[in-house]
């Protein structure tokens, strides 16, 4: 017997009140997106994997903090908070295992990671959470505890950054 | 350089970039992600709350133990509070034998304690 998938919204609450199957499911759900962000803001898979990993884990225990919202758009703030947590033990160097394509990417991936890789931090970050991972402006900034303005200005100037790169790594 | 499929925009504007962000999260597979992280959900709890809430109490026990063997030394209650603040005010060279001082110590001991559980419990 299998009935429609319950929604996220629906899923957080149950997770937020300690079930942990409901929350079993929404790491399931969003798992990618996360890993995906903390790979991006830490240049490094395995280390994007731990951060990730220990966002989750935040999400879990502290879910007596959540105050609404989307559970995916909490979690990334986790994420990004636990990036910048973990960078102060550790310098983000990404080594042999790390560089762009040593993971089996080609084409655009490649290019993706390579142009991600020439922005500045605040740009990086700014435009992994908003393009990369869909966050609104206004969340990005809570998220990064940085002004709105500066937020908007981040994504705009990365954008241009990374479309200038691209179309560089095209004509090439 | 990177051969580019077919579908690469001939400026990469923002459809460009966020169906290429798609296309590198839909690349990563779970691989074991979730059942890691269930494992650890679900292990690390119940040996964090040993650990904090047998921390707290031990702290409490400690504190409450302390004045119970003072007992027979604790100030009558009715100059109580002016030892209190006579031992505060001499804090720069306490007599660790005033047990106004005592007391003051062992319930700083035990608020430490609690005040570290909850910040570990946060964290």
């Amino acid at each position: 017997m299998s009935g429609p998938l319950p929604d996220d919204q629906d899923l957080t609450h149950a997770a937020m009140a300690g079930d942990r199957k409901a929350f079993g499911q929404l790491v399931a759900r969003h798992q990618a997106s996360i890993r995906a962000l903390a790979r991006r803001l830490s240049r490094s898979a395995s280390d994007g994997d731990d951060i990730a990993q220990a966002a989750f884990l935040s999400a879990w225990r502290r879910r007596s903090t959540w105050r609404g919202g989307s559970f995916r758009g909490w979690v990334c703030a986790i994420a990004y908070r636990e990036f910048l947590a973990t960078r102060k033990g550790q310098a983000f160097e990404a080594g042999d295992d790390d560089q762009p394509g040593a993971a089996g990417e080609t084409g655009e991936r490649l290019d993706l990671m390579r142009a991600m890789a020439g922005l500045d931090e605040s740009e990086r970050a700014a435009v992994a959470l908003c393009i990369g991972s869909g966050l609104s402006h206004a969340e990005a900034a809570l998220a990064m505890e940085a002004p709105l303005g500066s937020v908007k200005s981040w994504v705009l100037r990365g954008r241009a950054k990374l479309q200038k790169a691209l179309a560089a790594y095209q004509s090439a | 350089m990177s051969k580019q499929p077919p579908e690469w925009p001939e400026e990469p504007g923002d459809d460009g970039l966020e169906r290429m962000f798609a296309a590198e999260e839909s690349a990563i597979r779970d691989n074991g992600f979730t059942a890691r992280v269930l494992e650890k959900a679900n292990s690390g709890m119940s040996f964090r709350r040993t650990i904090i809430y047998g921390a707290g109490m031990a702290g409490f026990g400690a504190a409450l133990a302390g004045i119970m063997e003072m007992a027979p030394h604790l100030p009558k209650l009715t100059g109580w509070w002016p030892g209190v603040s006579s031992a505060l005010q001499t804090s720069a060279a306490p007599d660790v034998s005033s047990p106004a001082f005592m007391i003051v110590a062992a319930l700083a001991v035990g608020l430490g304690f609690l005040g570290l559980a909850v910040a570990a419990q946060e964290r």
